[in-house]
């Protein structure tokens, strides 16, 4: 890596941007916005299958980080896996008012991994893919039901006919799957 | 909080149904009460939301939104940004404005030290002359207001209960100012406020301005520098968060209409 792009990667790596973000600097706020609302919106998109609730959804996401930046600190894990998580709360919250999510200021991540940049995402989310296209499907299938179709283990055991405790070994294997996966 | 181990009455395949949302009921709430007191499981929770949130940022299909979206977003945290900077001017004011009395106070102190009542009297005369002005400037602003050729004078009442709440406005739309007096009206919480909305016959409604109400369940307020020349349908008071809003959160509770 070259000394211009090793400053442009410290100029924009998340930890500052959401310090200015902090201090009300908005163009480090649409930094972060150009950075992440693809993520962000995919996710909603996928959630709430829904264009005009995605947009909404990623307003919302993306209000809160301007408004309540202290919400996030680097001691929750790396943004944009925060960012993910939240988002897919917040559109299970909307479209399903009657389930409970958990409060952002509630999510934690513990990631050895430190995604500071453009680059860095673009490797972790290709690693992450890789290790999706060789997992048992079911399980992937389980933890999508789960996650994205805000599904409970109950329903998702009936919805693909198989025992809760079938579903519930599923979801854990994907999870425990992934993590080995990166940590290699 | 304990950083103990506590003995596991839940399973590792439940910690991960938590983590992703799928979890409710008497078994979310299980898994809330040992999360308290389980250090392990806390930490085990914090993994498993990084692995959560790199299967989030992978298995979406990527998509891009509408560049309208950002434009949207960027206003709004514009908008807020002068409503909040407008605030703090106005707080910057007031700061100097009570300086300028301190200022005052600690001469007229100075002089009676040294001339005695000579100049005592006449920092009280600047101060009263100074509360006066400024009296007799709101006063003539709001005589100007209920007397002006164009006033429409409404009251807003109670749109559901009794109609006990009450409210009196005066609108010039040429002057651009809107006069409020309102009466029992019960003093809000901390971080609530009264904002009065100009209902134009036409777009959405205007903000008019904040208000609170005093000990005795009464607020008056002027309100200059809203839109010229704006047709007015009536006016509306919501309670709304202490830092404003851009659109009433919710349906008013005092509503007047122009006839």
């Amino acid at each position: 890596m070259d000394s211009s792009a090793k400053d442009m990667r410290t100029v924009e790596d998340d930890s500052v941007l959401v310090a200015r973000t902090r201090r009300r600097d908005r163009e480090a706020f649409a930094l972060l916005y150009d950075r992440y609302s693809k993520l962000v919106y995919s996710i909603a998109l996928r959630v709430a299958r829904n264009v005009s609730t995605a947009e909404d959804i990623l307003h919302d996401v993306f209000l809160q980080l301007w408004q309540q930046p202290e919400q996030f600190d680097g001691a929750r894990g790396n943004l944009p896996s925060w960012m993910a998580v939240i988002t897919r709360n917040r559109a299970i919250d909307r479209l399903r008012r009657q389930r409970v999510c958990l409060d952002p200021a509630e999510v934690v991540l513990q990631s050895p991994l430190d995604i500071g940049a453009e680059v860095e995402l673009t490797e972790f989310v290709a690693r992450v893919r890789e290790v999706l296209q060789t997992m048992p499907a079911g399980q992937r299938q389980a933890l999508e039901l789960a996650f994205f179709d805000g599904k409970t283990h109950a329903e998702i055991a009936a919805e693909i006919s198989e025992p809760l405790g079938t579903v519930k070994t599923r979801i854990r294997s994907a999870l425990i799957t992934i993590r080995k996966a990166l940590e290699r | 909080m304990s950083n103990e181990v506590q003995p596991h009455e839940v399973q590792p395949e439940d910690l991960a149904l938590y983590a992703v949302g799928s979890l409710e009921g008497t078994e979310l709430a299980r898994m809330q009460r040992h999360l308290e007191s389980c250090a392990v499981c806390r930490l085990e929770l914090q993994r498993l939301n990084a692995d959560v949130g790199a299967f989030a940022m992978a298995a979406a299909p990527e998509e891009t939104p509408s560049d309208h979206v950002k434009q949207r977003l960027l206003a709004h945290v514009n908008r807020v940004e002068k409503r909040e900077a407008l605030h703090r001017a106005w707080n910057w004011s007031m700061a100097f404005r009570i300086a300028v009395v301190a200022l005052l106070a600690v001469g007229a102190i100075v002089g009676w030290q040294d001339r005695q009542s000579v100049r005592q009297e006449n920092a009280q005369l600047k101060q009263e002359l100074d509360k006066e002005r400024a009296e007799s400037a709101q006063a003539k602003a709001i005589a100007e207001t209920i007397k002006a050729p164009d006033t429409k004078s409404l009251m807003l009442v109670a749109v559901e209960t009794k109609p006990q709440p009450m409210a009196h406005a005066f609108y010039s739309q040429k002057k651009a100012c809107v006069f409020l007096m309102a009466s029992n009206l019960a003093p809000l919480g901390p971080g609530k406020m009264y904002e009065l909305w100009l209902l134009p016959k036409s777009g959405k409604p205007i903000p008019a301005g904040m208000f609170q109400a005093d000990s005795g369940w009464h607020a008056q307020m002027l309100h200059e520098g809203l839109p010229p020349d704006t047709d007015a349908a009536g006016f509306a008071i919501t309670i709304e968060p202490a830092e404003g809003s851009l659109t009433p959160s919710k349906e008013p509770f005092l509503l007047g209409k122009l006839g």
